[in-house]
């Protein structure tokens, strides 16, 4: 008997396609193959189609809308949006303003200079990848002209080899006959001397 | 027994489907029967112009009559009576007027086989869709065996091909979809019929390495063996292929073998190769991991058959029921219906170097199930042999 070997190999992880490598089945594989393409999740706007509500997954309440988080949840969530306004009012009571000014300006300042080497920089880098584009472009023409070049000596090649078989098959032709005049000339030859 | 090999063009140079189909049919009858060819002159399928000289000639050992083509085919007005005949309420004689210029139009080659019917016991033509089978079948249809070639292509459907696969004693198919294709369109069940196909010629030599060796291609590779046409598919596999590598970042390669009549894209990882002898071209086989085998349209597609050979699987295309069928059956080949099926099928058959390996073989014991030369052979054999007992 058969010891029939069921093996599985796999294309992504998270997909498998399952194979009985002793007795193929090619339609199974390929109904596998259907089975999987149409299982790709497709994005979030595929799922969602235009004019449905979508809502980004909550990272407190995943996978739910405030319509389902129940009456405690929505005085909450209406109690935070009330008091947004007033939170830089609270936080100025709670931190020293000082402190917390001359920090900000010292962390301005260095963001500032930073944001200048990086320009200079940036602009180095933009002027470089300027002159690297156009070498790029002047290669990629050059390659599509060996490309035609090459493209059209092969099919050269390929004529002149048909043409080659053709000749040589002539040639074959021409000998037969060749040889069969000779043949033909020295029966003649015989029958003029008798 | 004397049987008369009707085909629109042969000669050993000229390696289209059907005729190559017929010669290698031809050359191997020889063995059973007093085989002899009758053609055209032409060497051009498309305008069909002389080119051989007229009268007796000798391919391989084989007796060759050849006989003028009265006209040659102008491309731009044929394109215009197929567009109007495939578009349009046409009567029979509109398909008659179709049939003249699709040709070859020997008017010769048909008078010799009504004149001569009785210096042959059969003849078997080849492609029904040519002005020789049609005219032919009809002048001798007691006498007639037909070997269709047919694809599932709108021309099948045309009035005058219905009565025509009615008319021969008995139709050799190349494959069972094509029977199934034949048989719905006209009915023709009480026709005598077998599906036989062509056996293929694999050198004695060829090595895939010696081929990685002189091209040097270092990554794996998939190929493509044939006409580079639109009508064999070709564009959309260049822009699967392309959008394959740009989505998984594959180093797999996609080599072309054959002549191009489609511009191929620049890309360093599309290779054409143009025309390779017979013996290379096994070479290059043998050193693949897969065929490809984009075409719409096959009546078998020999060089699926060469893959199987070979132990190669095949991706092939899957609106070809042809094809589809061939993988099906052989369990030796993936189909794909459009871009997700082909990434995932060539993802798979890339990732599984074992299942590459079963299919091969599956490939490969389908190949000498049925495609043997002894078995096509026989096939002819029987087939004939049943036409004696009817008579």
């Amino acid at each position: 008997m058969v010891k029939k070997e069921r093996s599985q190999i796999s294309l992504n992880k998270e997909e498998e396609i399952k194979i009985d490598y002793e007795n193929i089945d090619v339609s199974d594989i390929m109904e596998q193959i259907k089975l999987r393409i149409a299982r790709k999740p497709p994005s979030a706007r595929e799922k969602f189609p235009r004019g449905e509500p979508y809502y980004e997954p909550s990272a407190y309440y995943p996978d739910k809308t405030p319509e389902d988080l129940g009456t405690k949840g929505k005085a909450r969530s209406l109690m935070l949006k009330l008091m947004r306004p007033f939170s830089p009012l609270i936080k100025l009571l709670i931190l020293p303003v000082y402190q917390e000014f001359r920090e900000t300006v010292l962390i301005l300042d260095r963001t500032n200079k930073r944001l200048d080497y990086l320009s200079s920089t940036i602009n180095e880098v933009d002027k470089t990848l300027h002159l690297v584009a156009e070498d790029l472009k002047k290669t990629m023409e050059y390659t599509k002209l060996l490309h035609t070049l090459s493209h059209n000596l092969v099919v050269e090649l390929s004529k002149l080899k048909i043409e080659e078989d053709n000749l040589k098959l002539k040639t074959r032709i021409m000998e037969k006959d060749f040889e069969q005049l000779g043949k033909r000339e020295k029966a003649l030859e015989k029958h003029f001397i008798k | 027994m004397k049987v008369a090999f009707v085909c629109q063009r042969y000669g050993i140079e000229i390696s289209g489907g059907a005729e190559l189909h017929c010669r290698w049919i031809a050359e191997h009858m020889k063995k059973y029967w007093q085989v002899e060819v009758l053609t055209t002159r032409a060497v051009d399928y498309i305008t069909w112009k002389n080119h051989y000289p007229e009268g007796e000639d000798t391919v391989n050992g084989l007796p060759v009559k050849r006989f003028s083509v009265s006209r040659a085919r102008d491309p731009l007005k044929f394109g215009r009576i197929q567009k109007f005949i495939l578009e349009n309420e046409h009567s029979e004689k509109d398909e008659l007027n179709w049939l003249d210029e699709e040709g070859p139009c020997s008017a010769a080659l048909i008078d010799y086989i009504q004149g001569h019917q009785d210096d042959y016991d059969y003849f078997i033509f080849f492609s029904y869709r040519y002005y020789h089978s049609y005219w032919g079948i009809n002048a001798v249809s007691q006498k007639s065996i037909l070997v269709p070639t047919a694809e599932n292509d709108p021309i099948i459907h045309l009035n005058i091909f219905k009565e025509l696969f009615r008319k021969p004693q008995a139709i050799i198919y190349n494959s069972q979809e094509e029977r199934k294709m034949i048989q719905t369109i006209s009915h023709n069940q009480e026709v005598l019929g077998d599906v036989v196909g062509v056996g293929t010629e694999i050198p004695s030599q060829y090595s895939g390495q010696e081929f990685r060796e002189e091209h040097p291609i270092k990554s794996d590779y998939l190929i493509y063996i044939g006409r580079i046409d639109e009508n064999k598919g070709c564009h959309v596999l260049f822009d699967f292929f392309l959008r394959f590598k740009e989505e998984t970042r594959s180093d797999i390669k996609l080599v072309l073998v054959g002549s191009t009549i489609l511009k191929i894209p620049s890309h360093p990882d599309v290779i054409f190769l143009g025309y390779l002898s017979d013996e290379k071209k096994f070479s290059a086989l043998d050193g693949s991991l897969i065929l490809v085998m984009p075409s719409f349209y096959e009546s078998l597609s020999m060089v699926t058959l060469e893959a199987w050979a070979t132990e190669k699987p095949v991706l092939a295309n899957a609106r070809c029921d042809v094809l589809k069928g061939q993988c099906q059956r052989s369990q030796a080949g993936l189909y794909y219906d459009n871009y997700d099926e082909f990434k995932e099928s060539l993802g798979l058959l890339l990732s599984d170097p074992r299942l590459r390996r079963e299919m091969g073989k599956n490939g490969r014991t389908y190949f000498l199930g049925n495609y043997t030369w002894k078995i096509i052979e026989n096939k002819y054999l029987t087939v004939v042999e049943q036409l004696e007992k009817r008579k």
